[in-house]
């Protein structure tokens, strides 16, 4: 995230290998901000995404537990570059970030 | 390939405006040469077949105060034609050569074409946009990125192989751009590599640096629907990409 124009990377949404089953993301419906901010070590913000948004691109959401979910569709860089990097895009457009780090 | 390649459909010179200054910058294999000077009297392409060494082109022109022949070596499928028409120098066909490209910086207009893979390589007249000098703003996103205290096992810092290609990437590229109008943004990956991103008006590129020679790099273009990567990261190819960002 930018910290002058908070204009959110299209890097946060780069598939990491240990982000096995998908995007990690958390449902707004059980976890409010500060928990995601606090689960994470490292945290420059939290945003959010609508599932329905994320659909209409083709992705989906599989919730996988209580406080957890992953957004099922992206791939991996070293599978498919062109299109991990599209994705990567059209979800750092989407997000709204909720806080940043200083805020 | 044969230096037959490098003919000049016409040997006659381009008739410039009197006393037109014009700015060239020639990369190549050998050292960079930026001048600038009042374009007056002959201009020629030649091939070098006299010296092999070269394997490339002389270019000469005669200026205002004196006479200089510059030599770009290793241009392999540079097809070249000066033609006459005004102060038009035209380029056509393969204006990319393996690894090395010429750039007419002619600032503030647009005097000249590239054939039919258009490159745009004007560089915006002065006026156009406040412009951020290319390498402070990103050589201090890596020193920033460098000083980070967050890395460990799983966040990795950026490899010295990373760093030392972002370096070679921005510098190869501050020579054909000083500055450019818009600002990039350095990330990491958390693998050891290194993320540089640009955006200018509907236009995005990424830069993107693996950790190791035996990763994966490229470069990713967008601009509306229209999305692609080019596999071939180098300073010439990231140069061509800012070009096509900015113009």
């Amino acid at each position: 995230m930018d910290s002058e124009t908070r204009e959110i990377s299209a890097a946060a949404f780069m598939r990491r290998p240990t982000d096995i089953d998908g995007l990690s993301v958390n449902p707004a419906s059980t976890c409010s901000v500060d928990f995601v901010r606090n689960r994470l070590r490292k945290c420059y913000g939290v945003v959010s995404l609508h599932v329905g948004r994320l659909r209409d691109i083709e992705l989906d959401v599989v919730q996988d537990g209580l406080e957890h979910a992953n957004i099922i569709g992206v791939p991996y860089s070293e599978e498919n570059s062109r299109e991990a990097e599209r994705l990567a895009g059209m979800l750092a457009r989407q997000s709204r970030l909720q806080r940043a780090l200083n805020d | 390939m044969s230096n037959t390649i490098f003919q000049p459909r016409s040997t006659t010179p381009p008739t410039p405006a009197a006393n037109k200054r014009r700015r060239i910058v020639i990369s190549g294999g050998t050292p960079q040469y930026d001048t600038d000077f009042i374009y007056q009297g002959d201009y020629n392409v030649i091939p070098d077949a006299a010296n092999p060494y070269y394997q490339g082109l002389n270019f000469t022109w005669n200026d205002a105060n004196s006479s200089a022949i510059y030599a770009v070596e290793n241009i392999t499928s540079l097809d070249l034609a000066l033609t006459t028409g005004g102060s038009a120098v035209s380029f056509e066909n393969n204006f990319f050569a393996r690894n090395k490209f010429f750039q007419w910086a002619d600032r503030g207009e647009t005097s000249f074409n590239v054939g039919e893979n258009p490159i745009s390589n004007v560089l915006p007249a002065a006026a156009d946009a406040p412009e951020l000098n290319i390498i402070s703003t990103l050589v201090a996103g890596i020193a920033k990125l460098l000083n980070e205290d967050d890395y460990d096992e799983e966040f990795i810092k950026p490899t010295n192989y990373t760093i030392s290609r972002a370096l070679e990437l921005i510098f190869a590229t501050a020579s054909t751009f000083s500055s450019i109008p818009t600002q990039g943004k350095l990330s990491t990956d958390g693998m050891g590599g290194i993320r540089m991103e640009w955006k200018y008006r509907d236009k995005e590129i990424r830069a993107v640096i693996s950790a190791t020679a035996q990763g994966r790099s490229y470069i990713y273009y967008e601009q509306n629907d229209t999305y692609d990567i080019d596999t071939a990261l180098s300073g010439t190819h990231l140069s061509y990409w800012l070009s096509w960002l900015i113009t």
